[in-house]
C-alpha cells in the first residue's frame, strides 16, 4: 500500500494530499490487520518463541525461581544417552514408515484407479484408519500383537514362520510400532495420490501410446510418475512430519520400552516435561525436535522440488 | 506413405451413435480433411484410425493391412493432439526423442541409469539426437531444444508437437484440430506451413477440423461429416461448387448459401415465390425443391439494364462492409430470412438501407436440391455422382 502511494507523490500536482492519504492508508492497514497479526503472535509464533526462550533456563514446572543458564540444557542433551537413543529410534521409525507408506499408498491408488468395480468401497476401507483414533485402535493392535492369542502370531504360526513377542522384543518393538504407523498413514497417502492421478491429462497417455510407451511400466515411468511429482512432494513431506510426531502408540503400547528400544523424541519430551517436570530440558528437546523436522522437510522439498514439474 | 481404408465403421457411446457405418478410402500421400461441426464424430473417426478408440463394427486397413487388432504404436501413425499433449516434465528434445527412444532401444537399454551402461546404447543415442536436431532445424525450433513446454509459446508448442510426429517418419500423420489453440494470425501462417510440410514429406495426412477455411485451404480432398455420417468426400472446390446435399451446402461457405423454396411446374420451370426461374440444366419431376444460391453468385440488376433469367427483388435491410467486399442483406417478401449477396464494394457503396434492389443469378449457378435435400444432378453430366457418398 505504502509503495503505491509513495510512487504517486512523484506526480507534481496534489502530491501533498496524496501523502496524507498514504499515511491514513498505512494506519488503516495496521488497524485492519492488527487483530490477525496479534492473534498470530499470540497463538502461533508466541508459544514457539516461549519454548525457545525456556530452553535457555533452568525452570522446572511449578518452581518459584527461574534462572538463565545459557546452553547448559543443550550440553546436557548432547551427553544424554536416552536422547541419542530416542533420536536414532525416531529416525529409524521415519525411515521405515515414510517410504513403505508412500509406496503402499501409491500402489493402492494405482490399483483403485485402474479398476472399475468397488472403487468407493476400497477408497473408504483404506481411508478408514485415517479417521479412527489411534489411541482406540491401539487396543486392537495390543490384542493383535499378543504373543500367544494375537491374530498376528496365530497367522504366522499357521504358516510356519517363527514368531516373537512383538511389543516386548527390543529388536521387533519399533518395527511393530512402524507397522501401525504405516497402517494409519497409507489411507491418506492413497487419497492424495488418487487426487494426483485424477489430474493427469488423458491425452498424455494417448500420446505415449502412439509414441510407443504403452506398457504398464512405460506408462507409469513416462507419464504417471513424473506427473505425480507435486503430489509426491506433498505426500512425502506430510508423512515425514507425521511420522516424526509418533507418540500415542509408544505411550500406550510400549511406554518407550523394552529397554528404551522404542523411546522416540516426542515420548522423551513427554516424560521429561510431564513426568519429571523438567520443563526447560523438555523445551530444549522440543527445539531440537523442531529443528530436525524443519531441516528434514527442507531437504526433502529441495531434493524433490528440483525434479518436480508443477503444471 | 500409406493408404487408409475405412469400411462401415460404426461407434456408439452409450445411447449416442457417434459414427453410423462410415466408409472412406484415403489415398497414399493424400491430405484428407475431416470437417464438421463439433460432436459430428470426426475426432472419434481419427482416434479409431489411430487405435486410441475401438470401433463397434467395421474395419480399418492401413496400407492394405487390417489394423483393427493392433495397438497404436504398431500402426505406424503419428498424431498431433488438439492441445499438443507434450510431456510437460521433459525438454523439447526429450519430447521429440521419445518415439525414437521407444522404438530403437530395447527394454533393457531403456532402463534408467543401467541402460546407459549397456553396449550399443551410445551410438543409438547419438543417432536419435542427430535426427531430433535435424527435424528441429527444419521446423526452426532447434534453439528451443533444452526448454520445457511451459516455457514455450502456443505456436512453438505446436511445432514441437509436429516435430514429435515427424521424427519417426510415420506412414500417416493424424492431426486433431492442431490449429485451434493458436491465435488468428498464427493460424493463417501455420496453415501454410502444414500444407508445405505435407508437400515436403509426401506422407498421408488425415486432418480433423471444424474450420471450413482450414479444410478448404489445405486439403487435397475434404470429407464433410455431419452427425456421424459422411455426407460428401471431394476436392475442396467441388465441395463448394457441387455440394452433395443441403447439409453440406449449408455447412460449407461463409456467409451461408441462400436457400429458396421452389416448385416445379408442368413445363419444367421452377416457381420461386412469385417468379419463374428456368433452370434448363436439371431435369426435375414435379414437386417441391430447395434452390441454393451462393452469396457471390448474385449480381445486382439495374433498372433498364440487362434482364436476367433468374432474378429476385427485395429491400436492403443491412449492409456489411468487409473492405474487399460488401455483403448486402435484402429481405424478400415471402421469405423469413433476408437473402445475402456478396458484391463489389464499389457497387455496395451505391446502395442505401431500404433501397429496393433486384439481384440476378445465372441459371447454372443455382443449386437444386430435392425434397430429401439431395442434390439434383445436372442434365449434361452425371456430375460428381461417384464422389457423393451416403
Amino acid at each position: 500500500m505504502a509503495d503505491i502511494a509513495f510512487d504517486d507523490t512523484r506526480l507534481p500536482a496534489r502530491s501533498r494530499s496524496y501523502r496524507a492519504g498514504a499515511a491514513a492508508e498505512l494506519l488503516a492497514g495496521w488497524v485492519l490487520s492488527g487483530p490477525a497479526v496479534a492473534l498470530m503472535w499470540l497463538m502461533l509464533l508466541g508459544p514457539a518463541a516461549a519454548v525457545i526462550v525456556l530452553s535457555f533456563t533452568d525452570w522446572t514446572f511449578g518452581a518459584r525461581s527461574i534462572e538463565w543458564i545459557g546452553v547448559d540444557n543443550y550440553v546436557e542433551l548432547a551427553g544424554d544417552r536416552v536422547f541419542w537413543t530416542s533420536l536414532a529410534n525416531t529416525l529409524i521409525y521415519v525411515a521405515f514408515v515414510v517410504p513403505v507408506s508412500v509406496f503402499l499408498g501409491l500402489g493402492m491408488a494405482l490399483l483403485i484407479e485402474s479398476g472399475n468395480s468397488l472403487r468407493g468401497f476400497y477408497r473408504a476401507a483404506i481411508f478408514l484408519p485415517v479417521t479412527s483414533t489411534l489411541l482406540a485402535m491401539a487396543l486392537v493392535f495390543q490384542f493383535a500383537f499378543h504373543p500367544t492369542v494375537g491374530v498376528i502370531n496365530r497367522t504366522l504360526m499357521a504358516v510356519g514362520i517363527p514368531t516373537t513377542d512383538w511389543l516386548k522384543n527390543p529388536d521387533a518393538a519399533l518395527f511393530a510400532l512402524g507397522m501401525i504407523g504405516i497402517w494409519q498413514a497409507v489411507g491418506l497417502n492413497m487419497v492424495l495420490f488418487l487426487a494426483g492421478l485424477k489430474a493427469v491429462p488423458r491425452d498424455l497417455y494417448e500420446a505415449a501410446a502412439i509414441d510407443g510407451a504403452d506398457g504398464a511400466w512405460e506408462r507409469f515411468r513416462r507419464v504417471t510418475w513424473p506427473m505425480l511429482g507435486p503430489a509426491l512432494v506433498f505426500v512425502v513431506t506430510i508423512t515425514a512430519i507425521r511420522s516424526f510426531q509418533v507418540f500415542d502408540t509408544v505411550a500406550v503400547l510400549t511406554e518407550g520400552g523394552p529397554n528404551k528400544a522404542t523411546t522416540v523424541l516426542l515420548y522423551q519430551m513427554y516424560q521429561e516435561g510431564f513426568s519429571f517436570l523438567r520443563s526447560a530440558y523438555a523445551a530444549a528437546l522440543t527445539c531440537v525436535f523442531l529443528g530436525f523436522v524443519l531441516l528434514l522437510t527442507w531437504i526433502q522439498v529441495q531434493l524433490l522440488d528440483k525434479r518436480t514439474h508443477y503444471g | 506413405m500409406a493408404s487408409v481404408e475405412i469400411s462401415k465403421v460404426a461407434k456408439t457411446f452409450g445411447e449416442t451413435a457417434v459414427l453410423r457405418s462410415v466408409s472412406l478410402s484415403i489415398e497414399k500421400g493424400e491430405f484428407l480433411t475431416l470437417v464438421g461441426p463439433s460432436g459430428c464424430g470426426k475426432t472419434t473417426l481419427l482416434r479409431i484410425i489411430a487405435g486410441l478408440e475401438t470401433q463397434d463394427s467395421g474395419a480399418v486397413k492401413i496400407a492394405g493391412i487390417p489394423v483393427d487388432h493392433l495397438p497404436p504404436k504398431r500402426r505406424d501413425v503419428a498424431m498431433v493432439f488438439q492441445n499438443y499433449a507434450l510431456y510437460p516434465y521433459m525438454t523439447v528434445a526429450e519430447n521429440m526423442a521419445l518415439p525414437l527412444v521407444m522404438r530403437r532401444f530395447s527394454a533393457l537399454q531403456r532402463l534408467p541409469l543401467l541402460g546407459r551402461l549397456l553396449p550399443g546404447t551410445t551410438p543409438i543415442r547419438a543417432g536419435i539426437d542427430a535426427e531430433v536436431g535435424q527435424v528441429a532445424r527444419s521446423l526452426a525450433i532447434d534453439h528451443l531444444l533444452s526448454r520445457r513446454p511451459a516455457q514455450l509459446s502456443g505456436g512453438q508448442r505446436q511445432r514441437v508437437a509436429l516435430g514429435r510426429a515427424m521424427v519417426r517418419n510415420p506412414q500417416i500423420f493424424l492431426m486433431d484440430e492442431p490449429l485451434s489453440n493458436l491465435d488468428a494470425k498464427l493460424r493463417v501462417q501455420t496453415r501454410t506451413e502444414i500444407a508445405e510440410l505435407h508437400r515436403r514429406l509426401g506422407a498421408t495426412f488425415v486432418y480433423v477440423t471444424h474450420d471450413q477455411v482450414e479444410a478448404m485451404t489445405m486439403s487435397s480432398r475434404v470429407a464433410v461429416m455431419l452427425e456421424g455420417d459422411l455426407h460428401q468426400v471431394a476436392p475442396p472446390q467441388e465441395i463448394y461448387d457441387a455440394p452433395a446435399d443441403l447439409a453440406v451446402a449449408g455447412f460449407i461457405g461463409t456467409p451461408k448459401i441462400n436457400l429458396l423454396p421452389a416448385q416445379v411446374r408442368g413445363d419444367g420451370a421452377f416457381a420461386v415465390l412469385d417468379r419463374v426461374w428456368p433452370l434448363p440444366q436439371v431435369e426435375a419431376l414435379a414437386g417441391g425443391y430447395t434452390l441454393g444460391v451462393r452469396p457471390e453468385a448474385w449480381t445486382p440488376l439495374r433498372a433498364g439494364g440487362r434482364v436476367a433469367l433468374c432474378a429476385m427483388g427485395g429491400i436492403v435491410r443491412h449492409i456489411e462492409l468487409l473492405g474487399s467486399e460488401t455483403l448486402v442483406h435484402f429481405a424478400v417478401e415471402g421469405l423469413q430470412q433476408p437473402l445475402v449477396a456478396r458484391v463489389d464494394p464499389m457497387v455496395g457503396a451505391t446502395l442505401r438501407l431500404a433501397d429496393a434492389v433486384t439481384f440476378g443469378v445465372s441459371p447454372e449457378r443455382v443449386h437444386v436440391f430435392d425434397a430429401q435435400g439431395r442434390r439434383v444432378p445436372r442434365r449434361d453430366a452425371l456430375e460428381f455422382r461417384e464422389a457423393a457418398v451416403g
